[in-house]
């Protein structure tokens, strides 16, 4: 019988939970945290604290888990996982909190963990499971789990379709092996220094956010190590979840990597919460690889979806694009005109196409000058934009640009367009997402959706012609032999849908 | 990968109009037909040894 193995933490080690649970519960509990451990550490992010993510350091797990390692029978009237979690959390080792999609039954929200600090400070080593019922049930698992998820037609998580099988399938043909660990991580904590003092300059960045920046700046030795400390963490735990992959122990992989989003079916995969300083090392079948991406991606999305709405053929036949132009048009009580469906943002990318060439062929560069803000760097104007379209409506009141208000950048940024973005983001797409939906995220919904259609797209181009990729989501990992051909083959493809898409080789 | 659904000779028009429809046949046949044979395709993944189990 093989045998599993689990992190051993000194913080709380497999005979501080022998002591405090007895022995049946030892390797229970100890793979409850170690599971825990590395699934935090894929989703753990340095700005999380800065951040409104919805799980804050919390990770889900799923109920069968939860049962099998802490045990489903009842003691004194209460499940046995449910006191183990009471005791955990008040003895501060896991802090938890319930979350899901029915708001009505709390039997059905989904459990979220946050492990203590000191789990990812403190000594660890990892250790064989010696329990012959915990290793036999791991093993039945790792060899039913994607028998049993691929195929299924179930959005989010549980289904895996065919696009999804073939990454998983390119993926476990990867390597990931980075000789000077070190220099790479330092490499990544300067441009992060780096982006951290040039936001500092950015006019509009709210007092609140650059005080942040300065708390960690301010102790930027402390900063630097929790990082690098991190850093480390991250590609220890990709370099085991790919040994994982390849020897087909899926069910031991920290996260469900291989699914599909909410937000518009994006596609996620070991790669997709890597870092770029170590994705430059990934290699496909033992090449170096490139990256090919769609260039100025969301905003060119939006352009051709602005082009969608405005032409007659395509808004009352394609069923995506019709739902929206119908409830603009019941927004405005029935009529809608040319400049309200943001006409006048499409005649400024007929300028940019005439005469790209002034701007290196880069919207934000051309808008930037257009809207009189040259001088703010490309980045930050780029994430000025970002905000308008994307940003919750709290951020977008408090936003200030020196003496101007939210309205008065906002019509210098999006000029006449900023009635449809205003219009796009009251109308309701609860049935879109019916998740956490917020009228706010309405455009990046949209964009989201198209967006990866034309990776879908492209995606089934190279699928045909047996070429292998790592999808990021705008962009592509390709071997670096077949960069260039790839390159081509995607842009003939995009090409015929609207000429504003272009995939560059980086 | 002969088996996976051949987009090549879509018009761009079919192809957009066939996936922005919510449940199309086409989106549905990308993502989820001939499931079986696609999978036979795929090189790394041991199928065998897994239902084997």
């Amino acid at each position: 019988m093989k045998k599993y193995k689990i992190y051993e933490f000194e913080y709380f080690n497999l005979n501080h939970i022998e002591n405090k649970f007895g022995k049946g519960r030892r390797y229970g509990v100890g793979k409850f945290l170690s599971k825990l451990y590395k699934r935090t550490i894929v989703f753990k992010d340095v700005d999380e604290d800065d951040g409104y993510l919805l799980n804050k350091g919390f990770v889900y797990l799923s109920k069968i888990e939860i049962e099998r390692y802490l045990g489903y029978n009842k003691k004194d009237g209460e499940f046995e996982w449910l006191t183990i979690i009471k005791s955990l959390n008040k003895s501060g080792i896991i802090n938890y909190r319930r979350n899901g999609s029915n708001p009505y039954d709390f039997n059905k929200k989904f459990w979220f963990f946050k492990l203590n600090d000191e789990f990812f400070n403190c000594k660890k080593s990892y250790v064989d499971i010696e329990s012959k019922t915990l290793n036999k049930w791991i093993s039945k698992q790792n060899n039913h789990y994607l028998n049993k998820v691929s195929g299924i037609k179930e959005k989010g998580i549980k289904g895996m379709d065919k696009f999804l099988l073939y990454e998983l399938d390119v993926c476990i043909g990867t390597e990931l092996n980075i000789e000077n660990l070190d220099l790479v991580i330092e490499q990544r904590i300067n441009s992060k220094l780096k982006e951290y003092r040039d936001k500092l300059n950015w006019d509009w960045l709210g007092e609140k956010s650059k005080k942040k920046i300065l708390n960690k700046l301010f102790d930027e030795e402390k900063f630097i190590n929790r990082y690098k400390l991190l850093l480390n963490q991250k590609y220890q735990t990709i370099k085991s979840d790919l040994e994982y992959l390849k020897d087909g122990q899926y069910f031991e992989l920290s996260s469900d990597y291989f699914r599909r989003d909410n937000y518009g079916y994006r596609i996620y995969n070991i790669y997709s919460r890597c870092i770029r300083e170590f994705r430059d090392f990934i290699k496909i079948d033992g090449e170096d690889t490139v990256e090919v991406d769609l260039k100025n991606s969301m905003i060119s999305v939006f352009y051709y979806f602005i082009k969608l709405l405005n032409d007659e053929n395509k808004n009352l036949k394609i069923h995506l694009i019709k739902e929206i132009y119908h409830k603009l048009i019941k927004l405005n009580e029935g009529e809608i005109n040319d400049s309200r469906l943001g006409l006048l943002y499409l005649d400024r990318w007929e300028y940019i196409k005439n005469y790209g060439d002034k701007f290196n062929n880069d919207y934000y560069d051309f808008l930037r000058e257009e809207s009189g803000l040259t001088d703010l760097s490309r980045n930050s104007f780029k994430e000025l934009l970002w905000l308008i379209l994307f940003g919750r409506d709290s951020q977008l009141q408090k936003l200030k640009l020196r003496e101007n208000s939210y309205e008065e950048v906002k019509h210098l940024v999006l000029g006449n367009s900023r009635f449809l973005v205003d219009d796009l983001r009251s109308i309701s797409l609860y049935n879109w997402n019916k998740k956490n939906y917020k009228y706010y995220k309405n455009i990046s919904l949209i964009l989201h959706t198209l967006e990866r259609m034309i990776m879908d797209l492209v995606s089934q181009k190279m699928i045909e012609n047996g070429y292998k990729y790592i999808s990021i989501f705008d962009s592509f990992l390709v071997k670096k032999s077949e960069g260039k051909e790839i390159q081509k083959l995607l842009n003939d493809s995009v090409e015929s849908i609207d000429k504003v898409f272009t995939f560059r080789l980086k | 990968m002969t088996n996976t659904t051949t987009i090549s000779n879509l018009q761009t028009e079919d192809y957009i109009n066939g996936y922005l429809q919510i449940e199309s046949q086409l989106k549905d046949k990308m993502y989820f037909g001939e499931m079986n044979s696609f999978k036979k395709q795929l090189q790394n993944i041991e199928w065998n040894q897994l239902s084997n189990h």
